[in-house]
C-alpha cells in the first residue's frame, strides 16, 4: 500500500467537491487546505484512515518545508466526520508557506506511513512580486557544522 | 532531508533576482511561483492536442511530472540551484588567489548565504574560521566567496577568529606551496531565489522551454501519416500534411528560445572568461 494525497481544490461538502494537481494559495490568506487519501496501488482507491480497532487512533500530520528548520511548519491535519478519506488542514494568516512539496506522516496506531506530493503547493506573494525578498545579515557565525544534528541528505 | 538550523547568516542582504536589488516597486513582476501544469499549457501548449491515437493523453498530473523533469534538467544545464539548498564543499588553496587576500569559487550557485568559511582537516579538526566581518559577500550572485580583512583600518581593533588543535602547522603551508587540493571548507545555501517557492519569471519560461519542447516532441510521433487518400464509388478524397514533421517550427523556435535564455540566466549567475593572445 502505497498512500499519495490528493489536492481538492473547490471545497464544499463530501458531495460537492473537485480534486486537482495542486494547491494554490496567496501567501497571507486564511486558507484551509483539503485533500482525499488514495492508495496508488490500487488504481487511486480513496483510503479511510483509522478504521478498526487495529488502526486507531488515526492522526495526520502535513509538513510544509524548507531549508531553515524555523519555517518550517507541521500541521496536523483534522479527518472528515462524513468521509474518513477526506482530510483538512487549517491555515493562519500568520502562517508562512513555500510552494513545492508537502510531506504527509498518517500513524494508525503504532503504524507510521509517510510520503510526499511533488509540487503541491503553490504560493503566490500578492505584495511585492518584483523581486524574491532580502535575507538577513546578522554577520556572525555560531553554528558548527560537526553538532549540528540537523544537517543530512 | 532535514531541514538546518538557520540561527545565522551572512548574505549581501540584496536580491538575488534582480540581482543586487535593494528594493524594487512592485510595479512590474519579476518572480512568481514554481511554473504550472496550466501555465504550461496557457504559454507553450495552446493549440496542441494533448492526446494520442491510442487514446492516451497528457493529463495534469503527467504535466506536472514533466514540469518537475523539466526543472531537474534546468538544474543541470544551468549549473544553478533551483530553489535554496545549504550545501559544504572544499576549495583548494590557491597561492595566486591568496595574494588577492581569499578569492574563492564555489561550485553551485549562485550562493544566497554564507555559514561558514574555514580551514578543515581531513579528519574534521576545524583549524581556523575566518571571520564573517572579513568575508565580502557582494560577489555572491556569481558564486564568488571574497575576505577582504580591512576593518582594522576603519576602527575594528581585532576579530575574534578560532585556531584549534594543529592548528598553526596547516596556516604555515601558505608560505610553501602554490596549492593544496582541499584546504578551505565553505558551508552556503545557494539558490536562485531567498523566497522559496519562488524563481525568476525568466527561469519558469526556461523550464517551459524544456517540458514543451519535450511534450512536443512525443506528441508529433503519433502524426504518422504524411498523406492519407480514400476512394469511395469513383469518387476520392486526399490529403497529405507534415506528418511526424507536424511541430518541427515550433520545437525550433523552442529550441532557439531555450539556448538564448540560457546564455542570458549563465551570464547573470556565472562568470565568463575570456582568453586569448595579447
Amino acid at each position: 500500500m502505497r498512500l499519495y494525497s490528493k489536492a481538492i481544490i473547490n471545497w464544499c461538502d463530501v458531495n460537492m467537491y473537485t480534486t486537482g494537481n495542486q494547491w494554490s494559495i496567496r501567501a497571507g490568506d486564511p486558507n484551509t487546505l483539503y485533500f482525499q487519501l488514495i492508495d496508488l496501488d490500487q488504481n487511486g482507491l480513496r483510503y479511510v484512515a483509522g478504521v478498526g480497532t487495529a488502526n486507531q487512533p488515526a492522526s495526520m500530520l502535513v509538513t510544509f518545508m524548507s531549508i531553515d528548520q524555523s519555517n518550517v511548519i507541521q500541521i496536523a491535519a483534522q479527518q472528515d466526520p462524513n468521509d474518513g478519506s477526506i482530510w483538512s488542514v487549517p491555515i493562519s494568516p500568520a502562517q508562512v508557506l513555500f510552494g513545492g512539496n508537502v510531506q504527509f506522516q498518517l500513524t494508525q496506531a503504532n503504524m507510521v506511513r509517510n510520503w510526499i506530493v511533488t509540487a503541491m503547493l503553490c504560493v503566490e506573494y500578492p505584495v511585492n512580486c518584483g523581486s524574491d525578498g532580502q535575507l538577513a545579515d546578522v554577520n556572525v557565525f555560531n553554528y558548527n557544522p560537526f553538532t549540528n544534528s540537523g544537517t543530512g541528505v | 532531508m532535514n531541514p538546518s538550523q538557520f540561527n545565522y547568516t551572512k548574505s549581501y542582504g540584496t536580491a538575488m533576482y534582480p540581482v543586487h536589488a535593494l528594493q524594487t516597486s512592485g510595479l512590474l513582476k519579476r518572480v512568481e511561483p514554481f511554473l504550472t501544469p496550466e501555465q504550461l499549457l496557457s504559454r507553450f501548449l495552446k493549440g496542441v492536442p494533448l492526446a494520442f491515437p491510442n487514446g492516451d493523453v497528457f493529463t495534469s498530473d503527467d504535466l506536472k511530472d514533466r514540469i518537475y523533469l523539466a526543472q531537474n534538467t534546468a538544474e543541470i544545464r544551468l549549473k544553478v540551484t533551483v530553489t535554496r539548498e545549504l550545501r559544504q564543499e572544499k576549495l583548494p588553496f590557491k597561492q595566486e588567489d591568496y595574494k588577492a587576500y581569499i578569492h574563492l569559487t564555489a561550485e553551485q550557485g549562485p550562493i544566497c548565504t554564507i555559514h561558514q568559511l574555514a580551514i578543515v582537516s581531513a579528519d574534521k579538526n576545524n583549524i581556523f574560521e575566518i571571520p564573517p566581518e572579513w568575508i565580502e559577500a557582494a560577489n555572491f550572485s556569481k558564486s564568488i566567496i571574497n575576505v577582504i580583512p580591512l576593518l582594522a583600518a576603519y576602527g575594528v581593533n581585532s576579530v575574534q577568529g578560532a585556531v584549534g588543535n594543529a592548528g598553526i602547522a596547516f596556516l604555515t603551508v601558505v608560505d610553501g606551496l602554490n596549492w593544496v587540493p582541499a584546504y578551505w571548507q565553505i558551508q552556503y545555501t545557494s539558490g536562485l531565489s531567498n523566497t522559496e517557492g519562488l524563481v525568476p519569471t525568466i527561469v519558469n519560461e526556461y523550464i517551459g522551454c524544456i517540458a514543451a519542447i519535450d511534450i512536443l516532441s512525443e506528441i508529433a510521433q503519433s502524426f504518422i501519416f504524411n498523406s492519407q487518400s480514400q476512394t469511395q464509388d469513383g469518387v476520392t478524397q486526399s490529403s497529405s500534411g507534415p506528418g511526424p514533421r507536424v511541430y518541427v517550427q515550433r520545437i525550433e523556435d523552442l529550441t532557439k528560445k531555450r539556448d538564448d535564455l540560457e546564455k542570458k540566466i549563465k551570464a547573470i549567475f556565472s562568470q565568463k572568461f575570456f582568453l586569448g593572445n595579447f
